[in-house]
């Protein structure tokens, strides 16, 4: 059961198991087709399943809309949902630190830009998918190693703390849109 | 879209994972981030500051940070893995533990935290001790460190680090000590074992030094414990097997001689009395093969095994022997079990609870008013000066002569350490000469500035050419300064000028409450009277 087939892709696979499927439209109206096992990783989509009363007659007929995600963020994450639908449960973590490895697999599936990311990161929040966030949140969290403070800033973008206040002071300077 | 963007609680996630080098950077990109990485603690596997070589010392923490910092003549040299920088006028060690002040000040837990300033300077060893403890003194919260880790010979080593380390979290605790153990050390480590700090540990490793710090009550509710000492006398192995024997936590203790005939006296003792229970290994240093693990040992008959009661002196200074084991377990094998713990007449004067104050855990056989006067606790070292005095009113405090200046916290500077003998003055000058910074000389002919006369002539010579006598610009300011220095090394010495004593009733109460605090026994007695 734990053992995964190789192909990453996902419908191919799905027919031998007989499995439920479940139809997403994303925010720009791409419609995609997720496994039972693979949408429960989602807690918020599990949540509205159980809740909207879907069975595996009627999944098909009700398309779920996401309006918060995109289409490029959804497959994305419907790809990982299909890829560890079969992982077993992580024991709950005692330590505080967090240590895992990533695999190689995801490595390469969230190798995309900074912007990306961190739209997909929104996503994964908004859908509440632990892992994916987990994986996220490494593969920025590993930008930063061995980085001075000057280098940090051009890899995530941000100003600093005396850029920052002349922005907040122009901009409450200008009149603002109320008055 | 950046990292600003985010919700804080995803930024708190992808911050959580870091390690500790680069949530500093983290935070020092802005405030945001700052605020956040702020908010959680930071875990460390294990920060160390070692300085054992003379005018050098390196902080690491993980295996992500290393700096280390060397004493320079006008300065210290500070090295970064990817920078190096020269300080001027700094001393290294300040520079060395103002960093590390500055990372402990960080929300953080740290599974290892290691002190080794074995052979740095006394000096330094002092220094360090007491800004460590006046820094952890000024925390809010206890350090969580589960294990502390210290090579010194100070016995400030334990009295300023570990009343200061969260007790939950504190698990093991190793020293590593050539302290010597007179008086004040032995108070010490008694108040240490009153501490909950040490009543929560579960292992306790203990290196070095000629005498075991801790009696063998207070090992038994530890798990495991260590002991790796050159020599070792029968009463201690005695005393080590006796732990064993009677504590039902204790799994397994390593136990490492180094002597080669305390090797066969060790085994010889232990190999009688270890239960299946417990494991001792005793090591040889030079051939390995020579470990011996005993724990599969069989236990022996409950009436073999000897005990020692009241260890006799001549026993405690002889070598090892085979034969005078025997020895002591003829002589001692008539005492019961429980006489260890309570002796009838106090034999013990200096483990006796009765005679162990309260509050500082110092024994002493004496009366109950010799003890008294023989504190080391300053407030009870004021009320002597004024019981003795004919002065009711307005006398000075001040010691009449202090015997062993070497040693007498009075004479040492904050500091440095520095113990300075002598008078005030030799104190005043002290002060001035090594800790302020004013200069209050200066040169007729340029803007040369010094605070002392010999650089001021050295300069006058090779500037101008001739000697001239320097100028003295002391005014307001620069006394001030001095007292506010002085203030710093001697903290004692100021308050004592200024304090006016009044004997009265109410003085005479706090003596015989402080008496009851001290030797609940004797609370009845009342020995000062009006």
């Amino acid at each position: 059961m734990s053992v995964e087939p190789e192909v990453p892709i996902v419908q191919v696979e799905e027919v031998r198991e007989n499995p439920v499927l479940y139809k997403i439209i994303s925010s720009d109206n791409h419609v995609f087709t997720i496994s039972e096992h693979a949408v429960k990783l989602s807690k918020t989509l599990w949540d509205l399943i159980t809740n909207l009363g879907l069975t595996a007659e009627n999944a098909l007929d009700n398309p779920i809309p996401v309006e918060n995600v995109n289409g490029k963020n959804m497959e994305t994450i419907v790809q990982f949902c299909e890829r560890h639908k079969y992982d077993e449960e992580e024991p709950e973590y005692t330590n505080y630190i967090r240590e895992f490895v990533l695999p190689e697999w995801d490595r390469q599936l969230l190798s995309i830009d900074n912007e990306e990311l961190f739209q997909l990161i929104l996503a994964t929040n908004y859908l509440d998918i632990q892992k994916l966030m987990d994986y996220c949140c490494r593969v920025i969290g590993d930008m930063a190693k061995d980085k001075t403070p000057e280098e940090l800033r051009i890899i995530y973008g941000i100003p600093t703390d005396a850029e920052d206040d002349a922005l907040e002071r122009s901009a409450s300077d200008s009149p603002g849109p109320s008055g | 879209m950046s990292l600003r963007d985010m919700p804080a609680e995803i930024v708190e996630k992808i911050t959580d994972n870091l390690e500790f080098r680069d949530r500093i950077s983290m935070r020092s990109v802005c405030r945001f981030l700052r605020s956040i990485i702020d908010q959680s603690y930071s875990h460390l596997k294990r920060i160390s500051f070692i300085a054992n070589i003379e005018e050098k010392s390196v902080i690491s923490v993980d295996s992500s940070i290393r700096i280390s910092f060397e004493g320079l003549v006008d300065g210290c040299h500070v090295d970064n893995r990817k920078r190096s920088e020269n300080i001027k006028n700094k001393y290294y060690l300040d520079v060395a533990l103002k960093t590390l002040i500055g990372i402990l000040k960080m929300k953080i837990r740290i599974d290892e935290f290691t002190v080794d300033i074995v052979s740095s300077r006394y000096a330094d060893q002092i220094s360090f001790f007491n800004k460590m403890q006046s820094f952890l003194d000024s925390r809010k919260t206890k350090l969580p460190v589960e294990r502390y880790e210290v090579y010194s010979k100070l016995s400030e080593s334990v009295t300023s680090i570990l009343p200061y380390l969260e007790p939950k979290t504190l698990r093991k605790f190793h020293l590593s000590t050539r302290m010597e153990y007179k008086e004040v050390e032995k108070a010490e480590m008694r108040r240490m074992m009153d501490s909950d700090q040490w009543k929560e540990g579960k292992r306790f490793e203990f290196s070095g030094g000629p005498q075991f710090p801790v009696s063998i009550e207070n090992l038994r509710h530890l798990d495991s414990f260590r002991v790796d000492m050159k020599t070792l006398t029968n009463e201690n192995l005695v005393m080590i097997r006796d732990i064993l024997l009677k504590s039902t936590n204790i799994s397994f203790g390593d136990f490492y001689m180094i002597h080669p005939i305390g090797l066969s006296a060790a085994s010889k003792v232990f190999g009688s009395s270890v239960n299946s229970v417990n494991s001792i290994i005793v090591k040889h240093p030079d051939p390995m093969s020579e470990i011996l693990d005993e724990g599969e040992e069989e236990e022996p008959h409950p009436s073999k095994i000897p005990k020692i009661d009241e260890p006799s002196l001549e026993i405690k200074s002889e070598p090892l022997d085979a034969e005078e084991i025997e020895l002591i377990e003829a002589t001692n094998s008539d005492f019961s079990l429980g006489m260890l713990m309570e002796p009838p007449v106090c034999g013990e004067p200096d483990k006796c609870d009765e005679h162990r104050c309260r509050l500082c855990g110092f024994c002493k056989l004496d009366e109950p008013s010799l003890v008294i006067k023989s504190e080391p606790l300053e407030e009870i070292d004021e009320s002597i000066e004024a019981t003795n005095s004919d002065f009711s009113l307005g006398m000075l405090m001040e010691p009449p002569v202090c015997e062993e200046q070497h040693k007498c916290d009075e004479h040492r500077c904050r500091l440095c350490g520095f113990f300075v003998r002598g008078g005030d003055g030799n104190r005043k000058q002290h002060a001035r000469a090594r800790h302020s910074v004013t200069k209050h000389l200066k040169c007729k002919e340029c803007d040369y500035r010094d605070k002392n006369q010999i650089p001021m002539r050295n300069h006058t010579i090779t500037q101008h050419g001739r000697d001239i006598p320097p100028e003295d610009i002391t005014d307001d300011n620069v006394k001030a300064e001095w007292e506010e220095t002085m203030a710093k090394c001697f903290p004692n010495k100021i308050e004592r000028n200024l304090k006016f004593v009044f004997s009265d009733d109410k003085m005479r109460a706090e003596w015989n409450e402080t008496l009851a605090k001290c030797f609940p026994e004797y609370a009845d007695l009342t020995y000062f009277r009006g």
